[in-house]
């Protein structure tokens, strides 16, 4: 089987751990970051339903699926699950989020692996080498821009 | 032709199971790829098993729009490639024993601006720079005309190539299909690849028909050689792309060549419209362009887009009777070139997934079946190593 596809960034922010621990507890905030990602409803057990829309070339595809957030410390991870609507691709993944104090700031390791099921999962595992990069420099930006404003 | 003893063609409903069915070379996909490559390995000898999981050319050959186009192609290694398929198609068919509505009736392209028409001249010299591509022949308005009265007066120019092709998509595959069990391929419909596991030195592929064993795999299911090859480990991005052609019922005349209109000189956007006028006088109209799905279904939205291109673009046809419409879908590797030969990294795979199936079903055969027979497949411009990553 294809090997999962793995994504790794450093987020700089000029607060403190406990400021941007407390802006990760915003989970649809947090999903919200990530480009073309929405999250759609809460859950009764605390999970978020969510949709994130991926354009490559000239297609498109729409995952809807759950959103599960767990934190530990200094650490979270969101992990999520889904399908396109007519079932031709599926795709799990997971962003680990470890922060760390950095003076007077913090440093928040991001790492994130998704892996492909279906017909299309070596186009979703493509487009997620090429795109995926940029994706989570946004994701970035827009959590810096939440916790430092 | 040849007449083998041994020749079988197990059909969709025949369920029972093959026990352990082994062969010199396994290909999965009964489409133009997989059928040629079967023919090319028992006209070399090979015993050779092909597994389709539905009918023979049921994904995307039989619903082919039957042009063996080199003009449409841009300057690199599909274009080399179909030029030597076009070459090699005479030679192929008579092989066959049959013509398959083949015809060198070759195409027209119009341009409707003065930038369109400079943009195509400057592409056609650099097409010119690849081996056996002689250029095309522009036109100005009134050669145009001449050439294909039914173009609309807008148009202020055109190119013709004159070694473009036409055969019928679904009298090539039935002469394929026939003449590859006549070697003694054998042709398994209704059997779709499950699992494909390489156990010892031989590859196992489990279907609903049962297990078939061989130490050589050619991938040859086009838009779904993606999932297949996820099986081996070897990462292939096929992107699937459908479309859907429109057929008249016969009006023999109103065209001489296959005739196009596109607005990208390039070619690598949507087709706009273009008609391959069968040698029966239907009227072939196509196509469109949906990327990443499987639906074939026909949409109103594409019936109308094929038929608003029509009439804009040669008017003079507009309400001519339409007899048939079909959408398949077309395999496009991400880099927009075909995947032809050995993986190296992975004992006996072999891939063959083309982007203009019908224009290279000829030739891949040839190519691929010349790497699974150990020989030097050529062509590594469109070898599966070239998308191995860079560690």
């Amino acid at each position: 089987m294809a090997a999962p596809v793995k994504l790794a960034r450093t987020i700089a922010f000029k607060s403190a751990p406990a400021a941007v621990r407390a802006a990760l507890d915003d989970v649809p905030g947090v999903v919200g970051c990530i480009p073309g990602a929405t999250v759609t409803a809460t859950n009764p057990d605390g999970s978020h339903a969510a949709t994130i829309g991926v354009h490559y070339a000239d297609a498109g595809v729409r995952f809807a699926g759950t959103v599960r957030a767990a934190s530990d410390g200094d650490s979270m991870v969101v992990s999520a699950s889904g399908k396109d609507g007519p079932g031709t691709v599926s795709a799990t993944g997971a962003i680990r989020l470890v922060m760390r104090a950095d003076g007077a700031g913090t440093s928040m390791d991001v790492q994130a692996e998704f892996e492909f099921g279906g017909l299309l999962a070596p186009i979703a595992r493509s487009a997620t080498k090429i795109v995926g990069p940029h994706l989570l420099e946004a994701f970035g930006s827009c959590l810096v821009s939440k916790v430092d404003g | 032709m040849c007449r083998s003893p041994h020749a079988s063609r197990e059909r969709i409903g025949d369920t029972r199971v093959v026990p352990a069915a082994t062969a010199d070379c396994l290909v999965i996909g009964g489409g133009f790829a997989g059928l040629s490559t079967a023919l090319h390995l028992a006209w070399s000898g090979a015993k050779v098993r092909v597994v389709e999981r539905g009918r023979v050319g049921d994904g995307t050959s039989s619903r082919a729009s039957g042009w063996i186009c080199a003009q449409l192609r841009s300057p690199n290694p599909l274009l080399a490639l179909v030029l030597e398929s076009l070459a090699y198609y005479p030679a192929f068919l008579a092989r066959l024993g049959t013509d398959c509505g083949y015809a060198v009736s070759g195409s027209t392209v119009a341009f409707d601006s003065p930038e369109q028409l400079a943009s195509r001249r400057t592409i056609d010299a650099e097409m010119r720079k690849v081996p056996a591509y002689e250029g095309t022949r522009f036109l100005d308005a009134r050669e145009l005309r001449e050439l294909e009265p039914a173009f609309a007066e807008r148009m202020v120019g055109g190119a013709f190539y004159a070694r473009d092709a036409q055969v019928d998509p679904r009298l090539l595959l039935e002469a394929m299909h026939r003449a590859a069990v006549a070697c003694g391929a054998t042709v398994h419909e209704g059997a779709e690849v499950t699992e494909l596991v390489r156990d010892g030195a031989e590859w196992r592929a489990t279907t609903a028909m049962g297990d078939f064993t061989a130490p050589q795999v050619v991938n040859a299911s086009g838009a779904w050689a993606g999932a297949i090859s996820d099986q081996t480990g070897f990462e292939l991005a096929v992107m699937p792309v459908s479309g859907q052609l429109l057929v008249t019922r016969p009006h023999p005349g109103v065209l001489r060549s296959c005739v196009i209109y596109q607005p990208d000189p390039r070619f690598e956007t949507t087709l706009a419209c273009g008609i391959r006028p069968a040698v029966d006088g239907r009227l072939w109209m196509g196509t469109t362009y949906r990327a990443g799905t499987y639906d074939v279904s026909i949409t109103t939205a594409d019936t109308q887009a094929i038929l608003g291109a029509v009439a804009s673009v040669f008017p003079s046809l507009v309400g001519l009777e339409i007899e048939q419409a079909w959408a398949g879908v077309r395999p496009v590797p991400t880099d927009l070139l075909p995947v032809y030969g050995r993986v190296s990294s992975i004992d006996g795979y072999h891939i063959a997934v083309p982007i203009a199936g019908l224009a290279e079903a000829a030739i891949i055969g040839k190519v691929v079946a010349a790497g699974v027979m150990g020989g030097d497949a050529g062509h590594p411009e469109v070898s599966p190593d070239r998308l191995l990553e860079a560690d």
